[in-house]
């Protein structure tokens, strides 16, 4: 069972039973999800890949690979009108050229 | 979502597409009516309470459909155990073929370029992803900033950094390639 407890107006810490703080790096995303959304969420899944991808995201220079949204190729996948679009893109290349670091925003 | 070779005894197909089954989850205002059923059912289930691979694909196939649109994005293709990648694989198929509203972004070690088109049969673009001289400098401009001995270089050599190491690393790249044509 988790529970949201609010301790001041503006900081929200999501507690277990065993009274350990979690998911303190992420507030807002606790804050928006109720208890009953959070127990579905818990079961489907932990949440490992959310750490790595903080861990990514922090190690990241804004700006690197932003090139690869400006290819045609990529355009041209992203957009999602036509079916004569390729739905899978794959970027390849050796380790340490960037892949795991690139970001697309969706306006 | 990430595959990582250090943990490879624990990620599974049924993990990858767990997690992301998670994430399309979260993103709904509403949990869809066969995942709510799904969770109901296995709360009253006394042994473990787990779903299992053809359940979570049901369910994300499902999920996915509530989404105007969505791009699942799995890392390092290549580091997912190999002895579950075609299992997982046809998975990814299965969600490209039913969801024509999801896009799907890979990436991977070259060697596993041939396999992926082979496998998606024509429905994969692929994109040869090398070192850019502008991201390196960027990088470097970012490490030098945070450099703890900041005074050890003069301006001179701070400016120079960026430009030589990001020069030097794309020769070799265009070197490399030379040998490969």
């Amino acid at each position: 069972m988790h529970s949201v407890v609010h301790q001041s107006p503006s900081v929200t810490y999501s507690i277990t039973d065993s009274g350990n703080v979690i998911g303190s790096y992420n507030t807002e995303l606790i804050i928006s999800v109720p208890d009953e959304k959070r127990q579905v969420l818990e079961w489907l899944s932990p949440l490992a890949s959310r750490e790595r991808h903080h861990a990514v995201r922090d190690a990241r220079v804004d700006g690197v690979g932003d090139w690869l949204l400006s290819t045609e190729t990529f355009s041209a996948w992203h957009i999602l009108e036509g079916q004569t679009t390729k739905p899978v893109l794959l970027c390849y290349g050796d380790p340490g050229v960037g892949k795991t670091y690139f970001r697309y925003e969706p306006l | 979502m990430y595959c990582d070779f250090s943990a490879r005894n624990v990620q599974s197909t049924g993990t990858v597409l767990g997690s992301v089954l998670r994430q399309v989850v979260g993103a709904l205002a509403e949990i869809p009516d066969e995942v709510q059923k799904a969770f109901e059912r296995a709360k009253r289930q006394v042994d473990g309470c787990g779903l299992r691979l053809p359940e979570i694909l049901e369910l994300l196939i499902k999920s996915l459909s509530n989404l105007k649109r969505s791009f699942i994005c799995i890392d390092a293709l290549d580091e997912f155990p190999l002895k579950h990648r075609l299992e997982l694989w046809e998975c990814l198929q299965c969600i490209v073929r039913d969801c024509p509203k999801t896009r799907l972004f890979l990436t991977g070690r070259p060697h596993i370029r041939d396999q992926v088109q082979e496998l998606f049969d024509g429905t994969a673009e692929m994109l040869p992803i090398s070192p850019n001289t502008h991201d390196i400098e960027l990088y470097l401009n970012m490490r030098l900033k945070r450099d703890p001995e900041f005074d050890a270089m003069d301006e001179g050599l701070r400016a120079d950094t960026p430009r030589v190491i990001s020069d030097k690393i794309s020769g070799v790249y265009v070197l490399s390639q030379d040998f490969e044509s």
